[in-house]
């Protein structure tokens, strides 16, 4: 039983693997499904704070103003478009659109690229 | 012979994947709509937002599908990542749990006010 197991393939040394664009696209796309979820309880709370009273409102908003909480938040906002714009991707792939080698590379790139766009934009909105 | 699972290997949770992130993005943008239009955001304004029936139901959408997603999500990541059985199913509970707890507390967000 355990020869049988041992010759069983095993999951990939991701870090000792120099991966693809489209790699990185989709292992983001995991890492950044990983973080929502973590964040999601955050999320919420805040969420179930800024509705109890003015006081908490305002309190949700002075904590929203810290730059440590602002990089958080700029971190989550990379997250959701990354994980939106890779989502995109693998539905279209989904609907065999854009499967070539040459326009999957093409894509992952667009994905990368657009989602550190957004976050940027959202930095310059938040910091300048 | 049927697997002990099911007789679909996977596939349901690949729909329920797509599905959610579907509902999920419209649910998503219906509401980014509503909060564009009131750029001038106060407590009042704010708390009046969530008295409307629309923008509670397309609230608890948006989380009950991010929750169904992320479900299926994390469990495909643990099947990957998490090899001794006991802590995928340890992890694989803890997550389930937070995810239900979840959908029933954006309920109570959403409802314990009335009117």
């Amino acid at each position: 039983m355990d020869k049988l197991r041992n010759t069983r393939p095993v999951t990939l040394p991701i870090l000792k693997l120099h991966l693809p664009l489209a790699g990185w696209a989709s292992l983001l796309h995991r890492v950044s499904g990983v973080l929502l979820f973590l964040a999601l309880p955050v999320v919420l709370y805040a969420l179930d704070m800024s509705l109890r009273s003015q006081a908490d409102y305002e309190f949700v908003l002075y904590t929203l103003a810290f730059p440590l909480v602002q990089l958080a938040v700029l971190l989550l906002v990379w997250a959701l478009t990354h994980h939106l714009f890779a989502g995109f991707r693998h539905i279209f792939m989904d609907m065999h659109w854009g499967i070539s080698l040459h326009a999957s590379r093409r894509s992952a790139r667009v994905v990368l690229i657009a989602s550190l766009i957004v976050t940027g934009l959202t930095a310059w909105s938040l910091f300048a | 012979m049927k697997a002990a699972t099911g007789n679909h290997g996977g596939t349901s949770g690949w729909l329920v994947q797509r599905y959610t992130a579907v509902v999920g993005l419209l649910a998503g943008f219906a509401l980014w709509l509503f909060f564009l239009r009131r750029p001038e955001m106060d407590f009042q304004s704010w708390h009046g937002l969530f008295q409307k029936t629309s923008v509670r139901f397309l609230v608890w959408l948006l989380v009950t599908s991010i929750c169904l997603h992320a479900w299926i999500g994390l469990r495909n990541v643990l099947m990957d990542y998490a090899k001794p059985l006991a802590v995928r199913q340890g992890l694989s509970l803890a997550i389930s749990l937070v995810l239900i707890l979840c959908v029933v507390w954006v309920t109570d967000i959403l409802w314990r006010m009335n009117g």
